[in-house]
């Protein structure tokens, strides 16, 4: 990949979602170990930041563009609002603007209702439709340059364009963090919101970016920053500030272990190589079918055996960070490595909504991912 | 830090203005006061709840020595006690003011808390323990000013996320420098029709779960008055009244625990004209159920509160209306239903004339009969808001102090209500706080044995409280108003075993 081909502020982009995903699982991790912030900690700051510096990268392009543009430029650009950008560009400026907005409503909210100790509310939701919109402006940025380039500029950034995909996969994984603790892994739930999450992401890797294994690259990305975050994090000593404490923590406490989402990506990525999509919603369909059943056929087995061995005393050490999520306030107990919730059971009307879920999801995939690859603007 | 107190203050400000009050441990004064001491130095505590919980309440602590000390200030659990406290906060001096230190904590679960507030310094170290309720008490409105920059951001990315979806149609997967086609415009316009349906959709499920958190606040984490139902009949030669908690949620609290012996403290009151007032100690017939022999008291309809702390810490008032009748014509007296508690008081006075400014203002002297008068040391404004010393001295008529014996361990209690109910508050010279919630934490701690924590006044037995100075025929009791408006106070004491009752109204500003 040569830096010269590609524009500047694909880079900064891709930074801004980076601050972005270290903020939130930083964040995350804080709000579990110390419990008390204010709104200037570091976390905060990485990622309104990471959220800034895409932005503002983008305005600028934007503003050049509209204004100063050479024909080259503006050929490559699209309209919104009377203005001319690549369309990267305004999904990130669209994205910085719901970040900065969530922030006075996050604010309302915690007066009205109380702080929140959960990851899902609403003015959370825009919050994390907004760092979506960088990490997808930054894709979008990339695989623009890379459709309409010829020859070598073609598979330029194709690196980066995976990059950012992971950087939007581990958004999602960390937004549903809740339904996926190893604890959860052998319930109807977790197989749910996995099957309606994760193939969206790994097939639009794999039908979108030009590169070798675009999808298990991807998934690579999520496993990389989930695995550096839970290795470091532990580093830094830390105790809890508000009470009651009934897990008295050392140290700030690691997010869960990544998902192995690297099994069902490599399996995606093979049998896109296999199979040409295709135009036609019948050949689609079926693609889509196949690509479900691989995820969930894999993913299943995977995750069901390794979470048994993520909650026995083996993964309980600094690699890999077994059962070591756990807040200040949880109450210590033998819970914390059994498996919960029996009234969430894997039955076979589950599966067969889990796989129907899994084929939805890579069907999306494949029509995002579809698009995606023919963005030339 | 100071983000926090821009935080406290905003949320101060916006109470101020939104304020939806719910009654829960005395009623519409939701601040705690407490005087006492922390080991060698006596201290005034103020706390400041926050509306919501998770929220951040607000400390001040006034050490009335002339060194120089160090204040910290924990927050304790009552289910996790202090080994589940974090570190202790250090209080930062408050500028231009002598001997206060203020600092603020997170309250982060429903319940009850209570803070510990260590002094040290040149004369040695000591603890005070402050109770301190955690619930959810108001809620908060959306200000007009943000929530129309919110509606007007909301607006800008709904019409942007649509510009996004058209342009992306029409533009994005065309060659740089070709133009869109008709068909391709046409297709871009079925596109943003749809996107609009879809976000629209987005939005009404976004309002439908901001709606289910908003009721299920209300419900469940907004702290509500317990449904409680007072009647009154007669029994013989006697009045008997009876409360009954209604509610079914009853069963989930933890159970009464007395206080100074007592598990209930009630207070009548009879409106309008809050002339006759009663201070009685009801006894449980069950769990729901409280009788007390009414005292002689003419008939009418009273306001009843009543005053419990639960074996969690946590401490309310229940209240009620109840109609109380004709006392029984004189006869023979058969024996009675219920023996009046010997702790029960009452006094009738001349009924409550708020119109008249002049007589609040000089309402500062009260004759309690006996051969003794009290008058109150009343300061020229009182102001909502603003910490105060309530201070009354009570002497006979030659002049001298009357010797004051306590009265259930306390040297006072007072009863303090607005003339419209909004507040209604229970105090001592300790303040607001209830004693038996803090004797629970101090007992906890010391169960836990915890050497090097000496306790303020909380491990002390009944009848020894405040050992610092106490002048004789000088009540002091410390409290803040939190509202304007009219008010009247009934001071009781207790000379040569009989209880006193004195009668004062005022306006605060």
């Amino acid at each position: 990949m040569r830096a010269t081909t590609l524009p500047w502020y694909c880079f900064s982009v891709v930074l801004g979602a980076t601050s972005i995903i270290v903020g939130v699982i930083w964040d995350i991790s804080w709000h579990t170990t110390v419990g008390r912030d204010t709104f200037w900690t570091a976390a905060h700051m990485a990622i309104y930041l990471g959220g800034l510096l895409g932005g503002a990268s983008c305005g600028w392009v934007a503003i050049r563009t509209t204004f100063r543009g050479e024909e080259a430029e503006r050929a490559a650009s699209v309209g919104f609002w009377g203005a001319r950008a690549p369309l990267g560009a305004w999904v990130a400026i669209w994205g910085a603007t719901a970040m900065l907005a969530s922030a006075p409503f996050d604010d309302w909210w915690h007066n009205a209702y109380g702080l929140d100790v959960e990851i899902l509310t609403p003015p959370h939701s825009v919050l994390a439709t907004g760092m979506f919109g960088i990490a997808l402006g930054a894709m979008l940025l990339v695989l623009g340059f890379q459709n309409r380039s010829r020859g070598e500029g073609r598979r330029a950034g194709g690196l980066l364009a995976a990059y950012a995909a992971g950087v939007l996969l581990t958004m999602a994984a960390t937004y549903v963090t809740d339904y996926c603790y190893p604890n959860r892994q052998h319930g109807s739930t977790f197989y749910k919101v996995s099957s309606l999450t994760y193939p969206f992401y790994l097939v639009v890797a794999a039908r979108a970016v030009r590169w070798r294994w675009p999808a298990t690259t991807t998934a690579l990305v999520y496993t990389g920053i989930m695995l550096v975050m839970g290795w470091i994090l532990p580093l830094f000593p830390a105790e809890p500030l508000l009470a009651p404490i009934y897990n008295p923590l050392d140290h700030m406490a690691p997010p869960p272990f990544p998902l192995l989402l690297v099994a069902p990506a490599i399996a995606i990525d093979l049998a896109l190589r296999a199979l040409r999509p295709g135009s036609g919603w019948l050949k689609g369909t079926l693609l889509a079918a196949l690509l479900g059943t691989l995820f969930l056929g894999i993913y299943l087995p995977v995750q069901w055996f390794f979470s048994e061995f993520l909650l026995s005393p083996a993964a309980d050490n600094p690699f890999f960070f077994g059962a070591q999520f756990f807040a200040y306030f949880n109450e210590p107990g033998e819970w914390m490595h059994q498996f919960w919730g029996t009234s969430d059971r894997l039955t076979l009307p589950q599966l067969g909504l889990s796989w129907l879920l899994s084929v939805l999801s890579a069907g999306a995939g494949l029509a995002f991912g579809g698009w995606m690859s023919r963005v030339q603007r | 830090m100071r983000e926090k107190r821009r935080v406290v203050a905003m949320t101060a400000v916006l109470s101020l203005a939104f304020f939806t009050p719910t009654a829960w441990s005395h009623i519409g004064s939701p601040n705690v006061l407490y005087q006492g001491t922390a080991g060698p130095y006596p201290v005034r505590v103020v706390i400041r709840p926050p509306g919501v919980i998770p929220g951040l309440a607000e400390i001040s602590v006034r050490v009335d020595d002339p060194d120089p000390v160090t204040v910290t200030v924990l927050p304790v659990h009552a289910a996790a006690g202090r080994e589940g406290a974090p570190p202790p906060d250090t209080a930062t001096p408050v500028r231009g003011e002598k001997n206060l230190y203020s600092a603020t904590l997170w309250l982060m679960t429903t319940g009850a808390y209570s803070v510990f507030v260590e002094v040290r310094g040149s004369s040695g170290s000591g603890t005070a323990i402050v109770p301190v309720n955690a619930v959810a008490t108001r809620r908060l409105e959306l200000p007009f000013l943000l929530g129309a920059l919110l509606v007007a951001l909301a607006v800008l990315l709904f019409t942007g996320a649509l510009a996004l979806v058209g342009a992306a149609v029409r533009e994005s997967t065309l060659p740089p420098g070709s133009a869109p086609d008709p068909r391709r415009a046409r297709r871009a316009r079925m596109a943003v029709v749809v996107a609009t349906l879809l976000l629209a959709l987005a939005l009404l499920g976004g309002k439908a779960w901001w709606d289910a958190v908003e009721s299920d606040f209300r419900n469940n984490k907004l702290f509500r008055p317990l449904e409680v139902a007072a009647e009154s009949r007669v029994e013989g030669s006697q009045r008997i009244l009876r409360l009954d908690v209604a509610s079914e949620e009853w069963r989930d609290w933890t159970p009464l625990t007395p206080d100074h012996g007592k598990l209930m403290h009630m207070f009548l009151l009879r409106e309008p004209e809050l002339d006759a007032f009663a201070h009685i100690h009801p006894i449980g017939k069950n769990r729901n159920t409280f009788e007390v022999a009414v005292p002689p008291l003419p008939a009418g309809t009273y306001r009843v509160y009543a005053d419990v702390t639960h074996e969690s810490g946590f401490a309310q008032t229940l209240t009620a209306l109840v109609e109380v009748p004709e006392p029984p014509a004189p006869g023979v007296a058969p024996p009675l239903y219920l023996a009046p508690d010997p702790d029960d008081s009452w006094t009738i006075h001349e009924p409550f004339r708020g119109a008249d400014s002049a007589a609040l203002d000089e309402s500062t002297a009260c004759d309690l009969g006996g051969g003794h008068r009290m008058t109150w040391k009343k300061p020229d404004a009182i102001v909502a808001g603003r910490e105060i010393s309530l201070e009354f001295l009570v002497r006979r008529t030659d002049g001298e102090p009357s010797a004051l014996e306590p009265y259930m361990g306390m040297l006072s209690h007072a009863a303090i209500r607005r003339d419209d109910g909004a507040v209604f508050a229970h105090l001592h010279p300790t303040g607001t706080i209830s004693m038996a919630s803090q004797q629970l934490f101090a007992r906890r701690e010391a169960s836990r044995q915890r050497p090097g924590v000496t306790v303020g006044d909380a491990g002390a037995p009944p009848g020894h409280h405040a050992g610092h100075r106490v002048q004789p025929g000088r009540v002091t009791l410390p409290y803040e108003f939190p509202r304007s408006g009219r008010y009247r106070l009934w001071i009781q004491v207790k000379v040569q075993g009989q209880v006193l009752t004195g009668v004062f109204d005022t306006r605060v500003e």
